[in-house]
């Protein structure tokens, strides 16, 4: 790893010095905030000066052949300087350190005493020997619980407590002493003492009496335990589940029952009220069990979206286990359907704009002022847009200059831009029988000439801890647009960092099909095209461009996460 | 029968006292110096090691013995840390970040422990300093003279002071890796 170079190391030295002695300003803070944030030599840096100040601060001067003294090296003029402060520094008093002269004993025969006991000084040695044993016996019986921090709290969102006295704000901690906390509504994100990580979802009464375990009295919350902290407990009225190294959810309901769903790993399960267990069960991975008042445990199916399982206030995240979904982000959203259906990227000015009135008139084909791939600055999910042409040279399709080599020779005009589209606003999109462009199933529609590409390493900053494993969606030419009389052809790309993963060329009106695309964690950036098909293209024609009615749709393209 | 439980009581407490000094004293640079990154500032870290040592001592029949006392200590340590800033009580001016405040603390937590020669490797080379820069050291550390009392003593400024002590650290550091590396050769 490279060490940080010789001037960061002075400044994180200088700024390190000054706050050990409290004398770090809010500027000079931030600016060592700034050298050490996501730095590791820095960080290791500084690592190694702390401990060398603490090392010198405690260092035994008086073995190891170490000078006690300062030398007479410094500059000349300090010690001069030294020698005028200490002719004029104030006198100081010193205490005599003499020992007082022992005081000359006489001896004389001391008078013999006849050892007696009384009767008050045996009843005096009992009851405190009793009082002893019993202070024992209560601390033993009763062991004064500590206050202390179990747990403190990481995040929240739009979260409302019952008792306002409750309410937890970033950072705050949350102590084992503390009276059971309800949420009515909203989410929070709690780290436990030991390391587990749980996200409470509203409406919830919970507490965290200890390190090793939280209580649910009702409510559902889902728990993500790392490998040091096996054995985490969730203690509901009616059962237990212990990790084993997991992911798992948990609901209890009203009247104590509940169930708990394994999302990774293993847990057990263990039924039963006040010490007494009725069942217990090992709960696998993509398992769920349902847990009766009676104790009875009983299996049921896993819910995959059922938990909320990461909150970011700040991104407006709240992922319950659904793909991200690429046509929300288009229209201005997280992924999870906060976007505008009915909203399109326009590559014209890299524009962003609502749709609603353009799709009931006619919209002619146009060629972009600007062949060039066309950065977004509004979206950060979205890299670029641009119109493929093969014909007129490179086709840069991201912000880091992949080329699309396979580019085919196109009109270099396009029909609308890159659209989420809303089916209340107008045509409805139907691929295979599927209605797209619902809530449900979302749709992005690309006429063609067209291309998008996300950023990939931005959507994985939403969900820190997730994998991007694959990406999937319905291809097909929609029967949207009424006019049958000139036959749709269009061709469909799919590329990662700049290869081709996918292509399906001069797709037909109502053709249409699913597609699976792995992502790796080290893949940057998706790419989605689509081209005039050959048979819309003929450099010796007049017309020559997509013919208005190939309305291609991506029906619920999504990214997966893991 | 009271006298025995009695002495029975205090040879309990008597055994655990002295195998917590011995843990104690054996760990503690690490849980120090695991609070000072996070709270660098020599003064708050001495309260907030105050707090952790009587936590540690409270808590003391809790601990597993035959684990890991460093992290047992650590992860009491970074709850005082929590609840030392939670009380308003730090001044401090440096408040990392809370990305860069758990970057800090993971590495913190992960750092080996320093060998009994590192002390030795130190002496070491503070003796190969040049005499300007030992007699600096020396009254900062041995003579604990703050930066401010060594300026006015010296008539030199704060910032040239703290320059300097800053460049002196920087050749400790090399001359100490410097040592554990050639041991780990040899």
């Amino acid at each position: 790893m490279k060490k940080p170079d010789l001037k960061t190391r002075s400044q994180i030295s200088y700024y390190l010095n000054l706050a050990l002695e409290g004398l770090l300003t809010d500027e000079e803070a931030a600016q060592l905030n700034q050298l050490l944030e996501q730095n590791d030599p820095a960080q290791d840096f500084y690592l190694d000066l702390v401990e060398m100040n603490y090392a010198l601060r405690k260092l035994d001067w008086t073995s190891g052949g170490l000078p006690v003294e300062a030398d007479s090296g410094l500059e000349e003029n300090l010690w001069t300087a030294l020698a005028v402060y200490e002719k004029t520094a104030p006198a100081v008093e010193v205490e005599p350190t003499e020992e007082p002269a022992e005081k000359k004993k006489v001896s004389s025969p001391a008078p013999k005493v006849e050892k007696r006991i009384s009767r008050m000084s045996i009843v005096m040695a009992i009851t405190s020997f009793a009082a002893l044993f019993l202070i024992l016996a209560y601390v033993h019986l009763f062991p004064r619980v500590y206050p202390e921090a179990t747990a403190v709290l990481l995040d929240s969102t739009e979260a409302r407590w019952a008792n306002p006295a409750h309410s937890l704000r970033a950072g705050d901690l949350i102590m084992n002493t503390d009276q059971t906390r309800v949420l009515l509504s909203g989410v929070v994100k709690v780290r436990s003492y030991l390391g587990p990580e749980v996200i409470v979802e509203g409406p919830a009464h919970f507490e965290f009496p200890e390190m090793e375990k939280l209580r649910l009295h009702s409510g559902r919350l889902y728990v993500k335990v790392p490998p040091n902290a096996i054995g985490y407990t969730v203690q509901t009225p009616f059962f237990s589940a212990i990790d084993l190294g997991t992911e798992f959810g948990v609901k209890v309901d009203v009247d104590g029952s509940g169930d708990v769903h394994m999302f990774s790993g293993k847990a057990s399960i263990v039924s039963g009220s006040r010490g007494q267990t009725r069942e217990s069960r090992l709960l696998n991975e993509g398992g769920a069990s349902r847990i009766l008042k009676d104790g009875r445990i009983r299996e049921t199916l896993l819910n995959a979206t059922a938990f909320v399982r990461e909150i970011d206030s700040q991104r407006r995240v709240i992922w319950r286990g659904e793909p991200v979904d690429l046509a929300d982000i288009v229209g201005g959203g997280n992924g999870l359907g906060t976007g505008l259906r009915g909203s399109a990227i326009d590559p014209e000015g890299a524009q962003w704009y609502e749709v609603s009135t353009i799709y009931t008139e006619t919209w002619p084909g146009r060629k972009p002022s600007d062949e060039t791939y066309q950065r977004i600055s509004f979206n950060s999910f979205v890299d670029g847009v641009f119109v493929p042409n093969g014909e007129t040279g490179e086709v840069i399709i991201s912000s880091a200059g992949h080329v699309f080599e396979e580019a085919p020779p196109t009109s270099g005009t396009y029909w609308h831009g890159v659209t989420h589209w809303d089916d209340s606003k107008g045509r409805s999109i139907v691929l295979d029988g599927d209605r797209f462009g619902t809530p449900e199933k979302t749709a992005l529609l690309m006429h063609p000439n067209l291309g998008i590409t996300f950023d990939l390493e931005a959507i994985r900053e939403n969900y820190p801890g997730r994998v991007i494993t694959e990406f999937s969606a319905f291809y097909g030419v929609s029967d949207a647009y009424p006019d049958k009389k000139v036959q749709p052809s269009a061709d469909f790309w799919i590329l990662v960092d700049g290869q081709v993963k996918f292509k399906k060329l001069d797709v037909k009106l109502l053709q249409t099909g699913r597609i699976q695309i792995p992502i790796s964690q080290s893949d940057l950036y998706l790419t989605l095209i689509t081209t005039q098909g050959r048979e819309n293209y003929s450099a010796e024609s007049q017309h020559k461009g997509p013919t208005y009615n190939d309305w291609c749709v991506w029906g619920s393209p999504v990214l997966r996460l893991d | 029968m009271w006298t025995q439980l009695f002495e029975d009581t205090l040879e309990k407490e008597n055994v655990k006292i002295e195998a917590f000094v011995s843990l104690f004293a054996s760990h503690q640079a690490r849980i120090y110096s695991f609070i000072l990154s996070r709270i660098p500032n020599f003064s708050e870290a001495d309260d907030v090691m105050q707090e952790t040592s009587k936590m540690m001592w409270i808590k003391f029949d809790e601990f597993e013995r035959g684990t890991d006392f460093v992290a047992w200590g650590v992860k009491i340590a970074h709850f005082r840390i929590l609840e030392h800033r939670r009380t308003r009580k730090s001044q401090q001016k440096i408040h990392f970040t809370d990305s860069l405040d758990r970057e800090i603390k993971d590495k913190a937590e992960k750092r080996q422990d320093k060998s009994k020669e590192y002390l030795a490797f130190l002496k070491d080379c503070i003796r190969k300093l040049s005499p300007q820069d030992r007699s600096l050291i020396l009254l900062r550390y041995q003579q604990n003279l703050k930066v401010k009392e060594i300026s006015e003593r010296f008539g030199k400024s704060v910032q040239s002071i703290y320059q300097n002590i800053s460049r002196v650290q920087g050749l400790l550091l090399f001359c100490v890796k410097k040592a554990v590396s050639l041991r780990v050769q040899k």
